[in-house]
C-alpha cells in the first residue's frame, strides 16, 4: 500500500489532479447543466445546493461503496418524486445517474473514477497480487481520486448555480 | 527544486504582474468591507500558501463565489462592467497557469510547482495592497 500512498503524494498525480480529473469535472457540470435544457422547464431546475454540498462531504470520508449507495438512493428517491409518467426525467434524476455513473459505469469509452483508479493502478504496476489486496488499493485510489474530483465538480457546480437566474 | 534561472524568470513575471495583482487588490478592498474582509483575504492567503494543487486556489475562489449572497454580493460583487470579482481573479490565475505551463515547455511536474510559486507571489501582491488601502483608507 505503501507504493500507492507514494503515487497519491507524488507531483505526478497532483498534475493529473489540476489537469485531468479538473477539466473532466468541469466537462461533467457544464454537460449536466446542458443537459437540464434539453428537459421540460418545470422539471429542469438543478439538484439543491444542499445534495451537492452532501456528495462533497461524503467523498471526503466514504468509501466508493457508501458514494453508490448514496447515488443510487438519492436516484431513487427523485425517480419517486416525478409525478407525471410521460417525463422520466428532472434535474434530480440527470443529477443522480451521473452521479452514479461518475462512480462506476460498464462503458470503456465512458470517464468514471473505478475505470480510472483501475488504469492508474495498472498502468503504474501496482496492481497487487492478492484480490484482497487488490480491492485494498482499488478503494484507496478511488476515494484519493474521488475526493479531489468531487472537490472541483461541486466547486464548479456551486459557481453555476450561483449564475443562474433564480439561485437554488 | 527550481533552478534558479527559473526562478529568476519567475519572479521577473510577477514584477511585471504588479500593476494587474495591484488592480485585483483595489477591487477586493472595493468589495470588501473591512470588518468581513480581513478574515476573507487571510483566508485566500492561506489557500494560496498552503495548497498542494492550483485547482485548490481556484476552487477556493468558486465555493467562496457559490456561497455568496445575492442581496449583499462580495465576491460575486460586479468591478469591471458585468464582470464579478470571482472571475476577474479566476480569469488572473489563468493567465499565471498559462505562463507557468509554456515556462515547463510541456513538463507536468516542473507546471505544476511554477503555477504554485506564482500563485503564491501573486496571492502575497494582492493581500498586501489589500491591507495597505485597508489602512490608508483606499
Amino acid at each position: 500500500m505503501d507504493a500507492i500512498d507514494n503515487f497519491i503524494q507524488s507531483q505526478e498525480f497532483l498534475s493529473l489532479a489540476d489537469s485531468y480529473l479538473y477539466e473532466a469535472a468541469i466537462n461533467k457540470v457544464e454537460g449536466y447543466f446542458s443537459r437540464l435544457e434539453t428537459i421540460p422547464s418545470n422539471l429542469a431546475r438543478p439538484a439543491k445546493r444542499n445534495q451537492v454540498k452532501g456528495l462533497q462531504l461524503s467523498s471526503r470520508t466514504s468509501t466508493l461503496f457508501d458514494l453508490k449507495k448514496m447515488a443510487s438512493n438519492q436516484l431513487g428517491k427523485a425517480i419517486k418524486r416525478l409525478k407525471d409518467p410521460k417525463n422520466d426525467k428532472s434535474g434530480d434524476t440527470l443529477f443522480w445517474s451521473m452521479v452514479r455513473d461518475l462512480i462506476e459505469n460498464n462503458s470503456t469509452d465512458q470517464f468514471s473514477l473505478t475505470g480510472l483508479a483501475k488504469e492508474l493502478l495498472e498502468r503504474k504496476n501496482n496492481f497487487p497480487a492478492t484480490k484482497n489486496e487488490q480491492q485494498k488499493a482499488m478503494a484507496r485510489m478511488i476515494q484519493a481520486l474521488a475526493l479531489i474530483f468531487f472537490e472541483h465538480f461541486c466547486c464548479h457546480y456551486y459557481l453555476k448555480t450561483q449564475r443562474l437566474p433564480i439561485s437554488n | 527544486m527550481t533552478q534558479p534561472n527559473i526562478l529568476k524568470k519567475l519572479d521577473i513575471y510577477l514584477d511585471q504582474y504588479y500593476e494587474k495583482s495591484m488592480q485585483a487588490g483595489k477591487y477586493l478592498f472595493d468589495c470588501f468591507p473591512a470588518d468581513k474582509g480581513k478574515t476573507q483575504i487571510r483566508n485566500l492567503e492561506n489557500a494560496a500558501y498552503t495548497a498542494m494543487r492550483f485547482s485548490s486556489i481556484i476552487n477556493f475562489i468558486k465555493n467562496q463565489m457559490g456561497k455568496d449572497s445575492q442581496q449583499h454580493p462580495t465576491w460575486t460583487k460586479k468591478v469591471e462592467g458585468s464582470v464579478m470579482l470571482g472571475d476577474f481573479l479566476l480569469t488572473q490565475l489563468e493567465e499565471l497557469q498559462q505562463h507557468a505551463s509554456s515556462l515547463a515547455e510541456g513538463n507536468p511536474d516542473n507546471s505544476l510547482e511554477y503555477r504554485l510559486y506564482l500563485v503564491r507571489g501573486w496571492a502575497r501582491q494582492v493581500s498586501t495592497n489589500y491591507f495597505y488601502l485597508l489602512v490608508s483608507g483606499g
